[in-house]
C-alpha cells in the first residue's frame, strides 16, 4: 500500500509537471553542467539502480525516481520548493544530512536550489515500474499483526444495534456521512439468501412461504429460512464450489499433458462433504494439508483426511518440460500459503521476496516439507496398465483393509501368470486344430487344461475385482525427509546453502510446532497455519467468506494480503469477523452471523446522494448487485423448467472416462451426454473448457482464484438468444407455466416468479400481455409462452443477484 | 486533464454522470426519447483528438518473444564473439550466442533483415522497425498483460479497449475489436478485456490459441427456433426488460452493457459468418497468403486474410496471435518454424492492405511481449532467454516512415542504448497515430483518471511520417 500512496502522490506530481511546456534547452544545459555531475558523482553510490542496496528506498537516477522518492516521500515538492527533502538533505538541516560523508560545497547546493526552483527539470526519461523499494519488514505490513479483538465502536446515532456487524460498518458511513439504503425487499432479499447460500433460486412455493412468515415477523424469517438454507445439502454444493476455485480444482493436468485425473473427484466431493458437515475450519485446513498424518477414529474417517490431501495432489504439473520435481513442490508451495494465508511466498523461489517480509531461505525451508512427501497424481503420460501398477501412482484407499495392497500384488502376479500360460495354450490347441480336422486326444488334453486355468483364474480375477481398494489423489510421507538446498535464482543446479525444514519467519508463534527429524513436517506445517496465534489464517477465511456474500472482499485481493495487495476497507470488522471465526471455527456460523446482519439486508437501490460521495459504495451504503456465476446461472435455467437433478452425482464424467488423456483418442461419449446434475460436478478439462465455462468467467483452473471475474461481452448474449439450454430451459418453462392453467395474468405472475423470484409490477404485466398476445398467446400454443420465457430468462435480471 | 474527452456522441449514462440530479433528468431523458428503441451506442463513432494518420489497427503478435537478433537488428559483433563468455546477467555460466541466417539489406532503404523472414523483407520500404523497445518484466505473463494493457501489476483496460473508447466502432454489426486466437493463458482474457471502461469495449474472442482457425467457431450464432423478424420482436422485448431493469440505477454500468452486447450479439449473427467465409477469395489470393492444406502457414495465413476482411469490414483493431517464439532451446528450429508460419501470411497482409489502398491509413504492429538475450546457459548454444530491456517490434503503414529503423541495442543486443522507447512510449504513440492524445484519453475510475499509459509515455514523433 505504501508503494501505492507513494506512485499516486507520484501521479500528481507528474501529472503537474507533465501540463508544463517541454524542457527548454537553457534549463538542459543547467541539469547536465551542474546537477547530473554532482549526482552521480556524491548520490548514485547509494541511490541509483546500479547501487548495491538502495538506501531509504530512494533513487536519483531518472526524473521519475526523484519524483516519486523513498520512504521519507518525494525527494522534490513543487508546492513548496524551499523545503524539498533533497534540498533539506543538502543544507544538512535536522537530522537530513546527506550525502553522510561531508556536507557539499555551498556552490554545489545553491546549484540544487536554484535546479529545484526552476521545477527540477530533468531530461532523463528512463521510467521503471521496477519498485526499488525495500521489502516491507514484519511491523510494517498490517495482515502480519496480530489480529485484535476490536471493541465496538461508539454511534453518533444511538440507535440500538442488534448485530456488532452493522456497528463497524455504520462506524465508517457516519463518519463520511452517508446515510445508507433501507432494507431490501423480502422478495429480494430471499432470492439474495437462496443464491448466496445453496446457488439454487427459491421455488415459488418457498417464496409463497417466506414471504407470509416475513410478513408477520421479518427477523425469524430470515433466521428460519437461514438455518434451514445452511442445513441444506446444497449449501455444501455452492459453498464448496467457491473452495474448489481457490483449490485450483481440476478434472485433468492440464499444459502441454493434459492427462486426465479419473480420481480427483474424490477431493471435490470431500470439500462438499466439509462444507455440509461444518467441519471446523482449522481441521478442514489441516486434513488438506496433512490428513494423512491425523488420528481418526475410524477407517472412515481416516479414509476421508487420506482424500482431503488431494488438494496438494490436483495441481497443474508440466509432466514433460521444466522441473518436475521443483515444480510441484513450487505448486504446492503456493497453494498452501496463498489458499491459507493470503501471502504469494512462491515470489521468492528466485529471490527474496520483492514485497514481503519473505526470504529466499523461507521458500525452501517450506520445500523441504513438501520434498519430503511423495504426491499421488496419476502416471503422468505414462498410465498404470494393472491395478498393482495403479496402486503405486495414484493414492491407494483401502477401506479397512491395508492388507488389501498385498494382496493385490500377489494376485495381479498370480494372474498374469495364469493369463500368459493359457494364452500360449491357446496358441498351440489353434495350431492344432488346424493341421487336423478331428479331435486328437492332445487337442482334448489342452482344452481341458485350458479349462482348468480358466477354473484357477476365476475366482482370483473376482476376489482381485471385490478387493475393497478404490482410488483418489492425495499425499503421503515418503519416508525419507530432505531438506533442501537453496536454488540461487531458482536454477536448478545452482545451489546455495541447505536450508532445514520450517516455516514462514515473519510469523513469530510462541509455542509454534516443531518438526521432527523423521517427518516431513506438514502436520507440523498445518498446525502451525492454523495455530490461534498466525495472524494471517482466520483473517483470509474471514475476508472469503465475506466476499462471496457481499462480491467483494474487505480486502478486495483476497488472495493477497500482502505489501502489494490491498488495504483492508473495514480493519476492526475484519478482525471482528477473524476472532470470531477463530474462537469456534464454524464457517456456518459466521455467515449466519453475516446475512442476519443489516449491510447484508440493505437494498442495492440506487441513491444519488450516497452515490455522489461513494460511488464504488467502499462502505457498503448499499447491497453491491453483483452477476451469479455460472453454476448458479446454469443451475437456475435447468430448475426453473425442473429439469435439474438434485442428487449429487456419484462420482465423475472423467471417472467414467477412466485413464487418458485429453486430444489423445479418449474416449469423449460421456463428455457429450446430456448432463443434468449441479454444475459443481460438471467435468472441468483445464485445456478443454466448456464453451459456457469460459464465457462466463470460470477461472483459470490452473492457479489459485478466490475471486472471479464478471465481464460482459456479446457472445453471453447469444448464448442467452441461442443456445440449446436455454431455449430449452423456455420451453420447459413454458410447459410449466401452461398446465397451471391460469389466465394470462397469472401466467405472466408464475414466469416473473420462477425467472425473477418476483411478481411483476402493473406496468410489467401489461408490457408482457402485449408481447404474448402479439404472438397470438392461446391455451394450446405453446410457441408465444416458450418466446416470453426466453425473453425473461435474457433479459439482465435474471443474471443478477439484488 | 480533467475533461471529458471532446467526443461527439455521449450516452445515456455519460449524461447522467455530469449532472448532479441524475433521477430527475432520467426521467427527462425517458421523456426525451420515447420513441427510439434505445439509448444511443457506446459504440457509434467518435470523433478523435485531432486528425488520425491511421483509422485502423491491426497487431500481429508474436506471442514468446522474437529474438531481435535474429530478425531485424544486424549484430555482426555478437556474432562475431558467440561462445565468448556473456556479460550480462549470470555473467560467467553464459555464452553469447552467434547467428544462425544470413543478412542482407532490402529494398531502397537498405534495411536489414535476416533471411528468416524472407516475405516480410520485401516490404522492407514499408517498415518502421523500432529497436530500441524495453518493458519492465522478463516473465511471460506480466509482460504480455503490460503490452496489451500498460499495467502488469492490476487490471487495466487493453489498449484496443482505449481505442473503441476513444474512437467506437465503423461497423455496428461486427465487434469493433477481434482477438482472433488469443492464448487462454499468459493473463487469457485480460490482454483484449476492457477492466473498468464499460464491458461493451472489450474485444471480442474468436477461437483460442489451441484450435486451428478453421474450426474456431462463435458459437450459438443461430437461433434454433425463430426467423430474424422473430427474434428481433423478441430482442426489442428483452431490451425492453432491460431498459426498465437499467433505469432503476443509473450507476449500473453492467446494464447498459448488457443492452449493448445485445445488439453486438443479434447483428452478428448475420454478419460474422459472412465475414469469416474465406472461400469467395481468389484462389490466388488464397495462395499469397500462404493458404492451403498441409503448408506451415495455413492456419496464420487464414487469419491474415480474416484480419484484412474485418478490417475491410469497418472493424477497428483486430489482433492475431502466433503459437510460442520462446526459444530457450532449439532456437534455430523453433524460430524457423514460427517464421515458416508466419513470415509469407504477414507479408502477403501488407501487400494486400496496399493494393487496396488500405495501408495508409491501417496500422500495423508487429512483435512479441519482450525479446531475448544476447547469451545463454545451454552448452549448445541455440537458445535465447527472455529480455525485456532491449528488443524489437515494427509498426507499417498508418503514417508511420517507411524503410526506417529508429534505435538499437548495444553491440551486443543485451540493452536498448538509442532511441529508447518504452512500451509506454509505444501506446502513446499508437494512440497518437490514431488521432488520440494519450494525456487527454482519461476515464475517470474510482475517483482517479486513468489513461493507457498511466503518469508515463511520450509520442515518439521521429517515426511519424
Amino acid at each position: 500500500m505504501r508503494f501505492l500512496l507513494v506512485s499516486l502522490a507520484a501521479t500528481t506530481l507528474v501529472a503537474n509537471f507533465a501540463i508544463s511546456a517541454p524542457l527548454a534547452s537553457k534549463e538542459i544545459d543547467f541539469f547536465e553542467k551542474n546537477i547530473r555531475p554532482a549526482l552521480a558523482k556524491h548520490c548514485y553510490e547509494c541511490h541509483s539502480a546500479t547501487s548495491k542496496r538502495i538506501k531509504g528506498g530512494l533513487r536519483l537516477d531518472t526524473r521519475h525516481a526523484i519524483l516519486r522518492g523513498g520512504d521519507s516521500g518525494s525527494a522534490i515538492n513543487h508546492e513548496a520548493p524551499e523545503s524539498s527533502l533533497i534540498l533539506r538533505a543538502l543544507r544538512y538541516e535536522e537530522n537530513l544530512e546527506m550525502p553522510p560523508d561531508g556536507q557539499l560545497p555551498s556552490h554545489i547546493v545553491q546549484a540544487f536550489e536554484k535546479w529545484v526552483s526552476m521545477g527540477a527539470p530533468d531530461p532523463r526519461e528512463e521510467t521503471t515500474l521496477e519498485p526499488d523499494i525495500p521489502a516491507d519488514s514484519v511491523d510494517e505490513l498490517w495482515s502480519l499483526q496480530p489480529i485484535a479483538a476490536p471493541e465496538l465502536p461508539q454511534l453518533a446515532n444511538d440507535e440500538p444495534i442488534q448485530n456488532p456487524i452493522d456497528a463497524f460498518v455504520l462506524e465508517q458511513l457516519e463518519s463520511r456521512n452517508i446515510p445508507p439504503n433501507g432494507p431490501a425487499t423480502e422478495h429480494a432479499l430471499f432470492r439474495r439468501l437462496s443464491f448466496d447460500l445453496i446457488g439454487l433460486p427459491p421455488t415459488p412455493g418457498e417464496i409463497d412461504s417466506f414471504i407470509q412468515e416475513a410478513q408477520r415477523d421479518r427477523r425469524s424469517a430470515v433466521e428460519r429460512s437461514v438455518d434451514s438454507l445452511l442445513a441444506s445439502p446444497h449449501f455444501g454444493e455452492r459453498w464448496g464450489r467457491h473452495w474448489l476455485d481457490v483449490a485450483r480444482y481440476a478434472d485433468s493436468n492440464g499444459q502441454s499433458r493434459d492427462v486426465l485425473f479419473p480420481h480427483a473427484w474424490r477431493y471435490r466431493n470431500w470439500v462438499i462433504d466439509a462444507f455440509n458437515e461444518d467441519l471446523p475450519y482449522d481441521d478442514f485446513i489441516r486434513q488438506q494439508i496433512a490428513g494423512d498424518l491425523m488420528t481418526a477414529t475410524s477407517n472412515e474417517e481416516s479414509v476421508q483426511q487420506q482424500i482431503a490431501t488431494g488438494f496438494l495432489a490436483i495441481g497443474s504439473k508440466p509432466l514433460v518440460a521444466g522441473n518436475l520435481t521443483l515444480d510441484l513442490i513450487d505448486d504446492q508451495i503456493d497453494a498452501v500459503s496463498r489458499s491459507f494465508m493470503g501471502l504469494t511466498v512462491s515470489c521468492a523461489r528466485c529471490h527474496d521476496h520483492k514485497f514481503d517480509p519473505i526470504p529466499t531461505a523461507d521458500y525452501y525451508a517450506l520445500g523441504g516439507i513438501f520434498a519430503s512427501t511423495k504426491t499421488f497424481y496419476g502416471g503422468g503420460p505414462k498410465r498404470p496398465k494393472t491395478m498393482s501398477e495403479a496402486a503405486k501412482l495414484w493414492l491407494p484407499i483401502t477401506n479397512g483393509r491395508p492388507s488389501a495392497i498385498q494382496r493385490l500384488a500377489e494376485l495381479e502376479k498370480r494372474i498374469q501368470k495364469l493369463t500368459k500360460d493359457e494364452n500360449s495354450k491357446q496358441k498351440r490347441l489353434k495350431r492344432l486344430q488346424k493341421n487336423s480336422a478331428k479331435n486328437t486326444d492332445a487337442i482334448r488334453t489342452l482344452q481341458q487344461s485350458i479349462k482348468e486355468l480358466k477354473r484357477e483364474r476365476d475366482p482370483l480375477t473376482k476376489e482381485r475385482d471385490q478387493l475393497p481398494i478404490e482410488f483418489a489423489m492425495g499425499v503421503r510421507d515418503s519416508g525419507k525427509t530432505s531438506d533442501l538446498e537453496i536454488r540461487i535464482r531458482g536454477e536448478k543446479s545452482k545451489r546455495g546453502p541447505r536450508i532445514p525444514r520450517g516455516f514462514l519467519s515473519c510469523i513469530d508463534i510462541d509455542d509454534s510446532p516443531e518438526i521432527a527429524k523423521s517427518e516431513s513436517g506438514r502436520l507440523a506445517l498445518a498446525n502451525w497455519i492454523t495455530h490461534p496465534s498466525n495472524p494471517l489464517t482466520a483473517r483470509v477465511a474471514a475476508n472469503r467468506i465475506w466476499s462471496h456474500l457481499f462480491g467483494r472482499g474487505l480486502v478486495e485481493t483476497v488472495d493477497n494480503f500482502g505489501h502489494s495487495g490491498a488495504r483492508p476497507s473495514h480493519p476492526a470488522l475484519l478482525d471482528y469477523l477473524a476472532s470470531s471465526l477463530r474462537s469456534h471455527w464454524s464457517v456456518k456460523t459466521l455467515i449466519k452471523q453475516i446475512v442476519t446482519s443489516d449491510v447484508y439486508q440493505r437494498s442495492s437501490q440506487f441513491s444519488a446522494h450516497a452515490h455522489e460521495k461513494d460511488p464504488e459504495n467502499q462502505t457498503l451504503w448499499r447491497f453491491q448487485k453483483r452477476r451469479l456465476e455460472i453454476e448458479p446461472l446454469r443451475d437456475a435455467l435447468l430448475a426453473m423448467g425442473n429439469r435439474l437433478n438434485k442428487d449429487p452425482h456419484p462420482n465423475s464424467v472423467v471417472a467414467e472416462i477412466g485413464e487418458g488423456e485429453v486430444g489423445r483418442g479418449i474416449n469423449t461419449k460421456p463428455l457429450s451426454a446430456p448432463f443434468h446434475h449441479r454444475a459443481v460436478y460438471l467435468p472441468v478439462l483445464r485445456t478443454a473448457m466448456l464453451g459456457m465455462q469460459k464465457t462466463f468467467d470460470y477461472p483459470d483452473p490452473s492457479s489459485i482464484q478466490g475471486r472471479r471475474d464478471s465481464t460482459n461481452v456479446p457472445a453471453q448474449s447469444l448464448f442467452m438468444l441461442n443456445s440449446p439450454l436455454v431455449v430449452q430451459s423456455a420451453t420447459s418453462m413454458a410447459k410449466r407455466i401452461q398446465s397451471s392453467n391460469g389466465s394470462l395474468d397469472q401466467g405472466i405472475a408464475e414466469a416473473y416468479l420462477l425467472a425473477y423470484s418476483r411478481p411483476p409490477s402493473k406496468e410489467e404485466i401489461g408490457d408482457a400481455a402485449r408481447f404474448l398476445r402479439s404472438n397470438q398467446a392461446t391455451d394450446k400454443n405453446t410457441l408465444p409462452w416458450k418466446r416470453f420465457c426466453h425473453a425473461l430468462i435474457a433479459a439482465a435480471e435474471f443474471r443478477y443477484v439484488l | 486533464m480533467n475533461q471529458a474527452p471532446p467526443f461527439r456522441t455521449f450516452s445515456r449514462r455519460d449524461w447522467l454522470r455530469q449532472t448532479t440530479c441524475g433521477m430527475g433528468l432520467l426521467a427527462l431523458a425517458d421523456l426525451c426519447r420515447a420513441n427510439t428503441a434505445l439509448p444511443p451506442s457506446l459504440l457509434a463513432p467518435k470523433r478523435p483528438h485531432f486528425a488520425p494518420k491511421a483509422k485502423r489497427l491491426v497487431f500481429l503478435h508474436m506471442r514468446g518473444g522474437p529474438s531481435h537478433m535474429e530478425t531485424f537488428e544486424y549484430k555482426p559483433e555478437l556474432y562475431r564473439r558467440a561462445g565468448q563468455p556473456g556479460n550480462g546477467k549470470g555473467k560467467g555460466k553464459r555464452r553469447l550466442v552467434g547467428n544462425n541466417w544470413n543478412w542482407q539489406q532490402h529494398g531502397q532503404s537498405g534495411l536489414w533483415v535476416s533471411d528468416m523472414l524472407p516475405h516480410i523483407a520485401k516490404h522492407a520500404d514499408d517498415l518502421c522497425v523500432l529497436s530500441g523497445l524495453h518493458t519492465d518484466s522478463g516473465n511471460h505473463t506480466p509482460a504480455m498483460l503490460q503490452l496489451h494493457t500498460g499495467s502488469f501489476q492490476f487490471a487495466r483496460p487493453s489498449l484496443g479497449a482505449w481505442v473503441m473508447y476513444g474512437l467506437g466502432t465503423e461497423n455496428a454489426n461486427l465487434p469493433g475489436f477481434i482477438s482472433l486466437s488469443p492464448p487462454i493463458i499468459n493473463g487469457g482474457a485480460k490482454n483484449y478485456g476492457s477492466a473498468f471502461l464499460p464491458a461493451a469495449y472489450q474485444g471480442a474472442a474468436i477461437g483460442d490459441i489451441k484450435t486451428p482457425i478453421t474450426k474456431a467457431r462463435v458459437d450459438h450464432l443461430k437461433n434454433p427456433y425463430l426467423s430474424r423478424t422473430e427474434q428481433r420482436a423478441q430482442l426489442d422485448f428483452i431490451q425492453k426488460l432491460n431498459q426498465r431493469y437499467s433505469q432503476q440505477d443509473p450507476s449500473d454500468t453492467d446494464a447498459d452493457g448488457v443492452i449493448e452486447s445485445f445488439e453486438r450479439g443479434f447483428s452478428m449473427q448475420s454478419e460474422l459468418p459472412e465475414i469469416m467465409r474465406l472461400d469467395g477469395e481468389s484462389k490466388a489470393t488464397r495462395e499469397a497468403y500462404g493458404i492451403g492444406s498441409g503448408k506451415k502457414s495455413d492456419n496464420f495465413g487464414r487469419q491474415c486474410l480474416l484480419a484484412r476482411r474485418m478490417l475491410e469490414a469497418g472493424v477497428r483493431h483486430v489482433e492475431i496471435c502466433d503459437e510460442f517464439w520462446d526459444q530457450h532451446g532449439k532456437l534455430k528450429q523453433g524460430h524457423g518454424a514460427r517464421a515458416a508460419a508466419t513470415d509469407q501470411p504477414i507479408a502477403a497482409l501488407i501487400g494486400d492492405l496496399k493494393h487496396r489502398g488500405m495501408l495508409d491509413d491501417t496500422l500495423i504492429l508487429w512483435g512479441g511481449e519482450f525479446g531475448r538475450t544476447p547469451d545463454t546457459a545451454k552448452a549448445d548454444l541455440d537458445g535465447r532467454d527472455h529480455n525485456p530491456k532491449g528488443y524489437t517490434m515494427f509498426l507499417a503503414g498508418g503514417g508511420v516512415k517507411g524503410g526506417f529503423q529508429y534505435g538499437a541495442t548495444d553491440e551486443l543486443g543485451y540493452q536498448a542504448v538509442e532511441g529508447r522507447m518504452h512500451l509506454h512510449d509505444l501506446h502513446a504513440t499508437i494512440l497518437h497515430l490514431m488521432g488520440l492524445d494519450h494525456e487527454q484519453l482519461t476515464y475517470r475510475y474510482a475517483g482517479r483518471d486513468f489513461r493507457l499509459t498511466d503518469v508515463h509515455g511520450k509520442v515518439v514523433s521521429d517515426i511519424i511520417a
